[in-house]
């Protein structure tokens, strides 16, 4: 028996003493690969992210309370809405709010969240040019991939804690959670934040796939774009159709409530994971009291069952990323740089133009390869004329009498010009933006204002056409505007927004910032930048407000004042610009 | 656009529908919801011994009006105006005629004491305070009674 207690001492001893190697081994393993990922997180944070406020201490402190208020801002609003929609009964027959609304928002920041980390990754992983320099670090290459997942899941965290965990609280207070929620809400977020990045992770793949493609054939990328936005464009003007043009919302309120609540039957039923998701947060209702931790009942697992399958994705998707976007990433990254095939470039044939079409056939190419610019135009083209449909179709669900159709006109036409004038503002920098480059404009042998001009005529046109689209939205919306005011306003509109788009290329003219732009390749404090921001600003303001006063005392007349002051201001702005260029580019 | 505009512009954009919908909407009255009915039964509307009749239609496709009476003057024998409820464009006619006595002039209202149609012209849209408000114009059937105790009605269509 003696023999028997000392060899299972043994036994129990040497099992004791694998599990301390085994854990020494994996801790110290994790503890490596800890001391390897901080700085290399803590390198591409640095480059990525704006940490200048760690500079002093008082940067750092107006950080915070920013950061602090706008946290307290977002709940307000979130509380509000919350509160509203509780006294108002909108979801429920008994005025409580059911975790369908969390997960309908939950589930439109997660596909969010994942499209914009597919898309991060993509560049993270395969293009960035960092990634040569990185693999010169004494680090692993899947130390290198976990650690750009690191701070993609910091960047996703980050997200979460300025809008989703607000919204959460926000619940948490209205329908009356118990306390202990708070933390559990903050524990479940560290593990809901990497799902948008690993499954980013794993998209990365066919979507880094598309990209090359659309890299090699131009056309694709132009059909791919025109069909996203062409979708984009249908499905909102689909969606603004649903408004019924008399909504009597008190007589109506029984359906509209009835309705809320058959979409949030339904959303239970359709994205059932995302609701069972969103029940491990925020926890059940039990008979009168409210449970975080909650048994299954047949219908709904329970929270340890939804937390071990959300754990096992979590796994299986970081597996699978290790296993196919790694190998991937580490061939695309260190592929050598200096000796990459270049592809031929086709010499064409030189067409002979006169000098402003020449440039502006230049010009017309860059607009539709700069990204800014095709977002800046497409922004303005399509959004514009979509939000007047909104905003005319929910006012004619309304009864309106005659002071709220002047309000309406004046809405109308303050919007559109803010809208408009807005994206004038990059006008400010367009010469500046070339930086040292900007002497070129002087050496081609023909006139000034043809090379100057041809960078704004691309905007005029954009200008031209969105003030069309308005306007003839507004026209079909509104029982106010005849045909021959309708034109009045679009030629005023087009009038008003081509003054500050010359008003804003003077200021360029007249105080040019190619330096900045040639050193640091952008401005973040562009003095004409934020002047014509005030002025696209001011302008709308004080237009829309002059005209609504006029529309008082004489309805007819005013919109033939409004064209005129838009034709006069054009006109001194075109002339200012060219007596600018006349006097900044005469050869001394 | 930077990504303050596209704030602000979301900003005003909310702000333009709440203004409008505090400050733009019509007054609720009686009659902001009439239709002008094509013609008029007028069998259906008259009066006998002070019964009225209610037209209450529980369809949803009709619009309401409210049920209401206005004395202006009982003891003068003045007009006293009622508004049918629920007069539907189909059930309307407009030929029809009564008798009438006493009417008060509003200024505008002509009455064709044969016909018994008084017709108001940019007149009056008279709501249940009896206050005017408003401008339209239309032709009113009257249905009187000697007795002012009961009530006259008169079928009010927008024209």
């Amino acid at each position: 028996m003696t023999a028997d207690v000392t060899k299972k001492t043994k036994f129990l001893d040497a099992v004791w003493t694998f599990l301390k190697r085994m854990a020494v081994a994996v801790g110290t393993y994790f503890a490596e690969l800890w001391r390897d990922l901080c700085p290399l997180v803590g390198m591409q944070l640095k480059e990525k992210a704006d940490l200048s406020f760690l500079q002093t201490k008082k940067k750092a402190i107006t950080k915070i309370v920013f950061s602090i208020l706008g946290f307290v801002a977002v709940s307000g609003v979130c509380y509000g809405f919350f509160f509203l929609a509780s006294a108002l009964k909108l979801f429920s027959l008994n005025g409580s709010i059911p975790p369908t609304v969390l997960s309908i928002v939950f589930a439109f920041m997660f596909v969010l969240s994942t499209l914009s980390c597919t898309a991060g990754l993509v560049n993270m992983l395969y293009f960035a040019k960092d990634n040569h320099m990185l693999l010169t670090l004494p680090v692993t290459a899947p130390e290198l991939y976990v650690s750009k997942l690191l701070v993609f899941y910091l960047y996703e965290l980050k997200r979460n804690v300025s809008f989703m965990v607000p919204l959460f609280l926000a619940y948490g207070i209205v329908t009356g959670l118990p306390i202990l929620f708070y933390p559990w809400m903050l524990l479940m977020f560290l593990f809901v934040s990497m799902l948008p990045v690993l499954a980013g992770a794993l998209l990365s793949i066919p979507a880094m796939w598309i990209y090359q493609q659309m890299r090699q054939y131009r056309w694709l990328q132009a059909v791919i774009y025109a069909a996203v936005i062409g979708f984009a464009v249908w499905g909102l003007y689909s969606l603004i159709l649903l408004i019924p043009e008399d909504l009597n919302l008190i007589t109506e309120w029984k359906n509209v409530t009835a309705s809320f609540q058959n979409m949030l039957a339904w959303f239970e039923v359709k994205l059932r994971p995302l609701y069972l998701l969103t029940l491990l947060i925020t926890g059940r209702k039990s008979g009168f009291s409210h449970l975080l931790l909650f048994r299954g009942d047949g219908t709904i697992p329970g929270t340890g069952l939804i937390f071990l399958v959300m754990v096992a994705l979590l796994l299986g998707l970081f597996a699978l990323g290790y296993l196919l976007a790694k190998p991937l990433f580490f061939k695309m990254a260190s592929q050598p740089f200096e000796y990459r095939k270049r592809n031929i470039i086709k010499n064409l044939p030189n067409n002979v133009l006169p000098g402003f079409l020449s440039a502006a056939k230049k010009e017309a190419k860059l607009a539709f390869r700069t990204p800014s610019e095709i977002y800046t135009n497409v922004v303005e083209l399509f959004g514009l004329p979509l939000m007047l449909f909104l905003l005319n179709r929910l006012y004619r669900a309304m009864d309106i009498r005659e002071a709220g159709a002047h309000m309406i006109c004046l809405f109308n036409i303050l919007l559109m010009l803010l809208f408009m004038l807005a994206s004038n503002v990059m006008t400010s920098s367009v010469y500046s933006r070339e930086g040292r480059a900007a002497y070129f404009n002087k050496v081609p042998p023909t006139r000034y204002f043809s090379i100057l001009l041809s960078k704004l005529y691309i905007r005029i046109l954009v200008q031209g056409l969105t003030a069309i689209a308005a306007v003839t939205v507004f026209y079909q919306n509104s029982d106010y505007l005849t045909l021959p005011r309708a034109i009045l306003l679009g030629f005023a509109l087009f009038f008003f927004a081509t003054a500050h788009l010359f008003h804003s290329a003077q200021m360029d003219i007249m105080n040019p910032q190619t330096e900045q732009y040639g050193s640091m390749g952008t401005h973040s404090h562009n003095p004409n930048e934020t002047l014509s921001s005030v002025f696209a600003i001011l302008i709308p303001v004080l237009v829309s407000f002059i005209f609504f006063f006029l529309l008082k005392e004489n309805s007819a007349v005013v919109w033939v004042k409004l064209f005129l002051i838009g034709l006069f201001l054009c006109a001194f702005q075109v002339a200012g610009y060219f007596s600018r260029i006349r006097l900044y580019y005469k050869e001394k | 656009m930077k990504k303050s505009f596209l704030v602000l512009i979301c900003v005003v954009f909310i702000a333009a529908i709440v203004a409008v919908g505090l400050f733009g909407l019509k007054y609720k009255s009686v009659y902001d919801d009439l239709v002008y009915p094509e013609s008029i039964d007028c069998d259906k509307y008259r009066v006998n011994s002070g019964l009225t009749q209610s037209f209450r239609n529980d369809d949803e496709d009709y619009d309401y009006y409210e049920f209401f009476t206005l004395d202006r003057n009982a003891k003068d024998n003045c007009t006293v105006i009622e508004l049918l409820p629920t007069v539907t464009p189909a059930e309307a006619k407009a030929d029809c005629t009564y008798t009438l006595s006493n009417a008060e002039q509003y200024g505008g209202i002509d009455v064709d004491s044969e016909t018994g149609v008084i017709t108001i012209d940019h007149a009056v849209v008279i709501n249940q305070y009896g206050n005017i408000r408003g401008l339209k114009s239309f032709v009113i059937i009257v249905t009187s009674n000697q007795d002012a105790a009961l009530k006259q009605k008169i079928l009010i269509i927008m024209k």
